[in-house]
């Protein structure tokens, strides 16, 4: 496997949708390439940071205007 | 003028009589589409809000979402689909709002043929990415990786925001863009590799 050919599966790697020697190929390699494991371990790393991105509350200034908001909504067009 | 009670308060003979949700939301019953909305606002404001990155413009788009969802009410299907439906009317409001925000070139479209040399190996190492252990480091790479996230097409930015922001299944992402599921797949692997070779470039060391 070429550094190519990882990089177009580290997806699917992660996602566990290899088949077993793929991965063991891609496992190989990573063992020998210093820079598939750069990119094993900092792809990860993405994917939990970016879920730290969410914001997950409502702000409460749209949740006390959400009912006007709704009204709005129903009003006829102009 | 007296208002109806939502659907939920109703005694069940009360709710058989009075029809399914989307019955009533067919008959633009006000309290039913009152009652839909408040059981969704969470969740598309969400949306909005992990596609723009920005909590007016996500308000905004919400209430884009609650007026085109009023208008164009007869054409639900079933009670099933309305969280999809619903799904797929904020994501366009926040795709157009995305879209008339970017009017200068993006500035993240790497080539990713470039990145490798003939016999399929890296051309040259790429940067080596600290270990954000430290809490401030942390929130200071991932402010930064939503900065640069902006910069990303539309198209991969929209799957990247849902799936990694939002954390929506594969196939809720499906449902919401009409993509195919191949298409949704490359399209986030391809938008993790640009962020992840642009923010190493930033915050790694050289190999």
């Amino acid at each position: 496997m070429t550094c190519k050919e990882l990089t177009e599966r580290v997806m699917a790697f992660r996602d566990r949708e290899l088949p077993l020697s793929t991965r063991l190929s891609l496992q190989f390699h990573a063992a020998m390439c210093p820079c598939c494991r750069n990119l094993l371990t900092s792809y990860d790393t993405l994917v939990e940071m970016s879920a730290e991105l969410a914001d997950v509350q409502v702000p409460d200034e749209l949740a006390r205007e959400f009912d006007d908001m709704i009204l709005t909504a129903m009003r006829p067009p102009t | 003028m007296a208002t109806a009670l939502p659907q939920r308060y109703l005694h069940p003979v009360a709710q058989l009589l009075s029809g399914s949700l989307v019955e009533r939301l067919r008959r633009r019953d006000r309290a039913a589409f009152t009652e839909l909305c408040h059981s969704h606002r969470d969740r598309l404001y969400a949306i909005a809000l992990s596609v723009l990155r920005d909590r007016e413009e996500a308000r905004d788009a919400l209430q884009d979402t609650l007026t085109s969802a009023w208008r164009s009410i007869d054409q639900l299907q079933d009670d099933t689909a309305l969280g999809a439906w619903l799904g797929r009317i904020v994501l366009n409001h926040a795709r157009m709002r995305l879209r008339s925000r970017r009017r200068k070139p993006m500035e993240l479209v790497d080539d990713f043929e470039t990145w490798f040399s003939a016999d399929g190996h890296r051309a040259s190492d790429p940067p080596v990415w600290p270990r954000a252990d430290d809490a401030i480091d942390r929130a200071r790479f991932a402010n930064r990786l939503g900065e640069l996230a902006a910069g990303l097409p539309e198209e991969l930015h929209v799957v990247w925001a849902l799936a990694d922001v939002q954390h929506l299944s594969m196939q809720e992402i499906v449902d919401l863009t009409g993509l195919h599921l191949a298409n949704v797949k490359t399209r986030l692997h391809r938008a993790r590799l640009l962020l992840r070779e642009r923010l190493g470039a930033e915050i790694g060391r050289p190999a």
